[in-house]
């Protein structure tokens, strides 16, 4: 599919270039005809600059409506199609990636026509701050009783939930799309052919995974609230809802023995994800220091991840 | 801004030598260019820094500063900051805050106050500004990257209001009374701040994009707002 287009639009390319030359060549005859005989000129000048503009205009048109050749690595512009979205498109994104519809299939209908990275940037900073912000609220609520510790707020917070945040985000989808491309290397060619399903691109596993964690979003402030069986539950339905959506888009996709391991690893990994966020930020103990336990955990955390990964 | 009254000099020096030539019709056509270019330059000041007192070009600049610090309080003008734009500013604004919001570490009696690193905010303020600007340039806003950085910084005034307030109620004994006050002065701060940055900013977006790019400034205010409310001695 990508060829043909990249093909086309190249002989589009050329064709277009064969232009400008002739253009070039029509100046010059003006400007001997200018020599010439000067009364000419204004009518030369109206038959060919009509048309020359049109094929500048034409060659710089054409390239901006198949933008995959036109912007290098280095501009805004190449970047510009990964924040191709509207306002609705995000919100839909964001509902969908809590609430498992039952009919479409929320990677292959929603995502992939148009997998952006703004969703997915935003809804880590917004969970990272919405830890740190609540995190502390949840500090404070657990020791405002007790008299004797001087309750104080801890900024570090911020920087051990990103750490944690953007592995989890952006290192799992790229492990997850390198196990994926070469698990399916060694799969039937035949299977494909019947399959509808390609295997999804590293871009549309970063946007659902990074989608995937909106809904820890308005569950951080819930977790504020110091009821034991209520953060259990809210982990409980956090993951079911979204890790519920993330395992449904991922399905279809997935196919062969390795099947099992990879819903293993996405669920696993998902839950593990809630139920870090939960114990270490949410629910410290009033023993000691919160700061050991989240370094702890963070690292502990990151063993695991790519202890999971390798097994996958 | 002393390049731009240096360019400005040169002008009026073209001038003055172009009109010494007047009397010559050959060079007719060459005023004529001359005169053109110094018009579209009219937006420029007129005045020549090379005789005046050093006092008189530092504080055209510093009121310069104090006439965004202005606007940016009583945002009316929505043009008035995108004109030209400077990061003394924001530079101020930035450093006094880190200043304030700064945790002591005392490390002798392992001590630590839990606050942020003085470059821990200034990366905050700065970087954040930065991701701010590059999101809207990249969800197709037609504003300049340092223009952008300008608005964000000069809004940061509320805020850093809000924080000397907090920092003088903060001498006090605290009571519930005196935190729901901090608390109040901050939201006010916070709403100021993005409402004035919003009025200067929500322009340059196109009509289906405008809430994505009004978030992230929302954000970054919300951030450095909580940093100010979290603020204890």
């Amino acid at each position: 599919m990508d060829g043909s287009q990249s093909k086309a639009s190249d002989s589009q390319f050329i064709s277009f270039q064969d232009f400008p030359s002739i253009d070039h060549e029509g100046n010059i005859g003006q400007a001997q005809l200018d020599v010439n005989a000067s009364s000419h000129q204004g009518f030369n000048n109206l038959s060919n600059d009509p048309t020359g503009m049109g094929i500048i205009e034409d060659l710089q048109g054409m390239p901006n409506k198949n933008e995959a050749v036109s912007h290098s690595f280095w501009t805004i512009e190449y970047y510009q199609k990964f924040f191709n979205v509207k306002t609705n498109d995000v919100v839909e994104r964001i509902k969908r990636s809590m609430f498992p519809h039952s009919t479409d299939n929320y990677l292959t209908s929603h995502i992939r026509p148009n997998p952006d990275l703004y969703g997915p940037f935003w809804i880590c900073v917004t969970l990272i701050f919405s830890i740190a912000i609540s995190g502390n609220l949840a500090s404070y609520l657990q020791t405002a009783n007790s008299s004797k510790y001087h309750w104080r707020y801890e900024f570090h917070i911020v920087s051990y939930a990103a750490t944690c945040i953007f592995l989890y985000a952006w290192l799992l989808p790229l492990m997850l799309w390198g196990a994926l491309k070469w698990t399916t290397n060694s799969r039937n060619t035949e299977e494909e052919l019947i399959e509808s399903y390609t295997t999804p691109g590293l871009l549309e596993l970063l946007c659902l995974y990074g989608y995937s964690l909106a809904i820890y979003i308005p569950v951080t402030f819930l977790w504020t609230i110091q009821i034991e069986w209520l953060q259990w539950s809210l982990v409980a339905i956090a993951t079911f809802l979204s890790g519920g959506v993330l395992l449904r888009s991922l399905l279809p996709l997935i196919s062969g023995r390795y099947r099992i391991i990879y819903i293993v690893v996405v669920l696993g990994m998902h839950l593990l994800l809630a139920i870090g966020f939960m114990r270490y930020f949410f629910h410290i103990p009033s023993k000691s220091f919160p700061i050991e336990h989240v370094r702890t955990t963070t690292q502990m955390a990151v063993i695991k991840d790519s202890s999971h990964n390798t097994s996958g | 801004m002393s390049t731009t009254n240096m360019a400005a000099t040169d002008d009026a020096k073209f001038d003055f030598k172009v009109t010494m030539e007047y009397a010559d019709p050959q060079n007719i056509e060459g005023e004529l260019t001359v005169g053109g270019k110094q018009k579209s330059n009219l937006g420029e000041p007129e005045f020549n820094t090379l005789d005046e007192p050093i006092r008189d070009t530092i504080l055209r600049d510093v009121r310069a500063v104090g006439k965004k610090f202005y606007h940016v309080l009583y945002p009316k003008e929505k043009k008035s900051l995108l004109k030209e734009w400077d990061l003394w500013g924001p530079l101020v604004l930035c450093t006094f805050m880190a200043m304030i919001l700064q945790g002591s570490s005392d490390t002798a009696n392992n001590f630590n106050d839990g606050g942020p690193e003085f470059a821990e905010v200034f990366v905050i303020v700065w970087i954040g500004s930065m991701v701010v600007t590059l999101n809207s340039k990249l969800l197709g806003g037609n504003i300049s990257f340092f223009q952008s950085i300008c608005v964000l910084g000069y809004c940061l005034l509320p805020t850093a209001i809000a924080l000397i307030l907090c920092r003088i109620i903060l001498m006090a004994e605290q009571t519930t009374f005196l935190f729901s006050l901090r608390f109040i002065i901050t939201m006010i701060g916070f709403i100021w701040a993005t409402y004035a940055s919003m009025a200067f900013l929500g322009d340059s977006q196109p009509v289906g994009r405008k809430a994505l790019a009004v978030y992230p400034i929302f954000l970054f205010y919300f951030v450095i707002s909580w940093l100010v409310i979290s603020h204890t001695t």
